[in-house]
């Protein structure tokens, strides 16, 4: 049964570990709570299970990014009744979500979004039959993307009639877990959690002597490993240098990818990925999140992420098809200096904090303490900072406490934060079993050791090595060609993969 | 030299030492202030209005920095910037080294030739693959109004004819274009198994600049329009896919005293009602003159006075407002001036 609606919706054949059992819990109308390793297919959990319970499914999504991109995916299924409301959205669209709101099986909502009156009254005339939060590990304070909007979801799903609720997350350490039990009020909650560990990625890490020892190596490395491969750079600038090195070097078919690129053309690059016309993607952390590729054969980290969190979920773009991949991190000793100074970089300095306060007047619209930060200098991770826990603790402090409070707050988020850190760059140190030490960070234990464990269990690069020839391809061609090949069926069958 | 440093050094040109190096930068973001869209017809520099929204203040300096530092400009009194004869001798050797399509036309066209090329591409990439039956793929353009209108235009047309028929109007289509027209056309198109390539890409295998792909794309889709608008008969399906620009172009305030102006109200009227001065008002006038080739300038500006302007203008070197109107009878003011500049391009 379920797995006829799998292949008819989706058409794959088998679930991936967890989701069946996922499923089945949340058509039971349990509450579930879901820790299913990145690549494993979250996203099909409450899909399916909406298409069983016959209703609306809420899915309440952390980031604006990757919203878009969810709804993209599901679109690709040939699934056209999903949306997606958050506070950029213009004002003719999102009245126009709203008014369609009964003919909607999927809706993608922020936590912010859910504040609005005015959803919150639609969403009671509809039947929403599923609460899912993703990316639940925001809800907690132990969580690295604490994000305090996540607090309130536990009163918003009551209001909505108490739908049963499914929590989502990939990476979640036991503290974490409890926590978000305990604050999403999921009382009768069935837990489904499987091990962070993805066996077929082989684990790396090699120390190099400075900047250009490690250009170097990137050359060797993406020189002899079979691709598709994803390079993770810290820097949009450092991002179209490893791609012009590698340019320049290989004979390899690559492209950079970063934020600072106009939409249109990070689609073309996210296309040609995809359809195998390029081998290598040099990106900034910005790529991938809507990006469901199976073949992806490394990941390599150029510069490394600012906690194991993230670590994981970039890894977790390689071997989604199951087969043997590798992941490799590069690092110098200096790399250990930029992390710390991006991360406090993410908090109002405390002369902006009290610039802010003093500017805000209370009961005002909390959107205005957004734009107030930024003018005032602050990032805008900052500023979505004090948004969130100005809106929170304002209504009830002068601005003495409230400012002492943030402080304190901010304080607590930079500890948290730089001990993340630390325990990445420990990682990174460790002479031991990185795959066991990995795991135990996340309280788990290593049972078994795959073939390709890790550098310190006889992993062989040899073994990811090129099988593969790099097709020759005809990057330009005359215009009648080209035309030919996109709109002529005959002509058409150019570059079909085998 | 990149083409960003000629490009910007051809429009410092242009300006004649009467501007700063942001008016460059407005003029090509497509800022639109009074001041730019006015500087974009004083100085006949309109076909690059917003032709590179993406160009950020910080590279602009950079460029400008470089320019001084080699000589090729200098700064004169008030921030305003001048080409040395020795960049005017730089001008003259790379002006053949470069491509600057001729078809540039970015204050009339590039509203129209946006909404036109995401049109085109999602109605290509999505034709590409219905002919393999394949609807699952990753649109290149995400704009929900553009994804209604495809469904409703693909409503009318069966698949087989469809593909068939667009193209032949696009191999038409690219006859008529510039060969390197044609070429950065079609290579910016997805289909099915074949992604449309990026600027940086497109730039590395012509052996040219990024920044010269991105404009001469931009004077590819105006040539376009422009074919579409003259010979709209001969491409009954492209020629869909041009719309009428819509006032929508104009700022919601100049838009509103346009309403107010089409009742019959005075501009004393209008600055009244809207508690706006007077002067508000005029710059909003002249801002509908520039956008509506149609808008009655002559109902503002009396014949003997338009005359005089157009007189005065033949003389005046300099496209300075003040020496301008230096030329003229102290009861010809800035509003009567700026007016007959939106009809009259003034010397050269």
């Amino acid at each position: 049964m379920l797995e006829d609606q799998l292949r008819r919706y989706f058409g794959f054949t088998t679930f991936r570990p967890g989701q069946r059992e996922v499923i089945t819990d949340v058509v039971a109308r349990h509450d579930v709570f879901a820790m299913l390793p990145t690549g494993s297919g979250k996203s099909l959990c409450y899909l399916l299970a909406g298409y069983q319970l016959q209703g609306l499914v809420v899915i309440v999504s952390p980031l604006l990014s990757l919203m878009e991109d969810q709804v993209q995916h599901i679109r690709l299924y040939g699934e056209k009744r999903v949306a997606a409301l958050n506070s950029f959205l213009p004002y003719e669209e999102r009245q126009s979500v709203l008014q369609q709101l009964k003919a909607l099986r999927f809706l993608f909502v922020s936590p912010e979004m859910l504040q609005s009156r005015q959803l919150l009254e639609r969403l009671q005339e509809v039947n929403v039959v599923l609460f899912t939060v993703d990316e639940a590990h925001c809800v907690s304070q132990w969580g690295y993307e604490f994000r305090p909007d996540y607090l309130k979801l536990a009163d918003v799903r009551r209001q909505l009639g108490a739908p049963p609720c499914l929590a989502l997350t990939a990476t979640a350490d036991q503290r974490v877990r409890e926590d978000i039990i305990d604050k999403l009020k999921m009382s009768d909650c069935h837990q489904h959690i499987y091990s962070v560990d993805r066996k077929n990625i082989a684990l790396k890490v090699e120390a190099v002597q400075g900047t250009l020892e490690k250009q170097d190596r990137l050359i060797e490395l993406v020189s002899m490993l079979q691709g598709p491969g994803i390079i993770y750079f810290s820097t949009r600038e450092w991002t179209e240098e490893g791609a012009a090195l590698i340019h320049q070097y290989t004979d390899l078919r690559v492209a950079a990818y970063h934020g600072g690129m106009a939409n249109e053309e990070r689609r073309l690059i996210q296309n040609q990925f995809l359809n195998d016309e390029i081998d290598v993607v040099c990106c900034t952390n910005a790529f991938g999140m809507g990006v469901d590729k199976p073949n992806v054969r490394y990941v390599i980290h150029f510069h490394y992420p600012k906690h194991m969190n993230a670590y994981l979920q970039e890894i977790g773009r390689a071997g989604r098809d199951g087969r043997p991949s590798l992941a490799v991190v590069l690092y110098t000793e200096s790399d250990h200096e930029l992390p710390l100074y991006i991360l406090q970089k993410e908090y109002p300095t405390e002369k902006q904090l009290e610039q802010v306060i003093a500017q805000y007047i209370k009961g005002q619209d909390k959107e205005l303490v957004a734009t107030i930060a930024l003018d005032v200098g602050c990032s805008e991770t900052a500023a979505r900072f004090l948004q969130e826990h100005i809106s929170w603790w304002a209504p009830e402090m002068d601005s003495q406490a409230l400012k002492q409070r943030l402080l304190q707050r901010i304080q607590e988020r930079i500890a948290l934060k730089t001990k993340a850190l630390w325990e990445l760059q420990q990682w990174l140190k460790k002479d031991s079993c990185r795959r066991a030490r990995l795991l135990t960070l996340y309280d788990e234990r290593l049972e078994t050791s795959p073939k390709c464990c890790c550098d310190h269990c006889g992993l062989q690069l040899a073994d990811f090595s090129r099988q593969k020839t790099i097709p020759v391809s005809e990057v330009v061609m005359p215009w009648e060609r080209r035309l030919r090949l996109l709109l002529d069926q005959k002509e058409g069958s150019y570059g079909k993969k085998d | 030299m990149t083409f960003m440093t000629y490009l910007v050094l051809t429009l410092i040109e242009h300006f004649k030492g009467q501007r700063s190096v942001y008016a460059v930068l407005h003029l090509l973001n497509g800022k639109r202030s009074s001041q730019t869209i006015q500087d974009g017809f004083l100085f006949a520099v309109h076909p690059f209005f917003g032709v590179l929204k993406s160009l950020s203040r910080s590279r602009i300096e950079a460029i400008y920095a470089a320019l001084l530092q080699q000589g090729y400009v200098i700064q004169n009194e008030k921030d305003r910037v001048e080409v040395t004869a020795r960049g005017q001798r730089a001008l003259r050797e790379h002006r053949d080294r470069f491509w600057l399509s001729p078809h540039l036309s970015g204050w009339y066209s590039d509203e129209i030739a946006q909404l036109f090329w995401q049109r085109l591409s999602l109605l290509v990439q999505s034709v590409s693959h219905l002919m393999y039956h394949d609807n699952r793929f990753i649109p290149v353009i995400n704009a929900p109004a553009v994804h209604t209108w495809l469904k409703s235009f693909l409503h009318h047309y069966r698949r087989e004819h469809l593909a068939k028929a667009l193209l032949s109007e696009l191999e038409q289509l690219c006859q008529r274009l510039d060969e390197r027209e044609a070429l950065l056309l079609v290579h910016k198109m997805s289909g099915k198994h074949l992604s449309g390539l990026t600027f940086l890409q497109l730039a590395e295998a012509l052996a040219h600049d990024e920044a010269e792909m991105q404009i001469n794309f931009q004077a590819t889709l105006h040539h376009i329009v422009n074919e579409l608008r003259e010979q709209g008969e001969l491409f009954p399906i492209l020629k869909q896919l041009i719309v009428a620009a819509d006032k929508k172009a104009l700022t919601a305030s100049t838009y509103q005293t346009l309403l107010l102006l089409k009742q019959g109200k005075t501009i004393p009227d209008i600055a009244k009602e809207r508690r706006l001065k007077c002067s508000t008002i005029q710059d909003h006038i002249v801002e509908i003159a520039f956008f509506d080739p149609a808008f009655p300038v002559t109902q503002y500006v009396p014949k003997t006075t338009y005359e005089a302007i157009c007189e005065a203008l033949k003389h005046v070197k300099t496209r300075r407002l003040a020496d301008i109107k230096r030329q003229l009878p102290d009861a010809i003011d800035y509003f009567h001036i700026r007016l007959v500049l939106t009809r009259e391009k003034g010397g050269d």
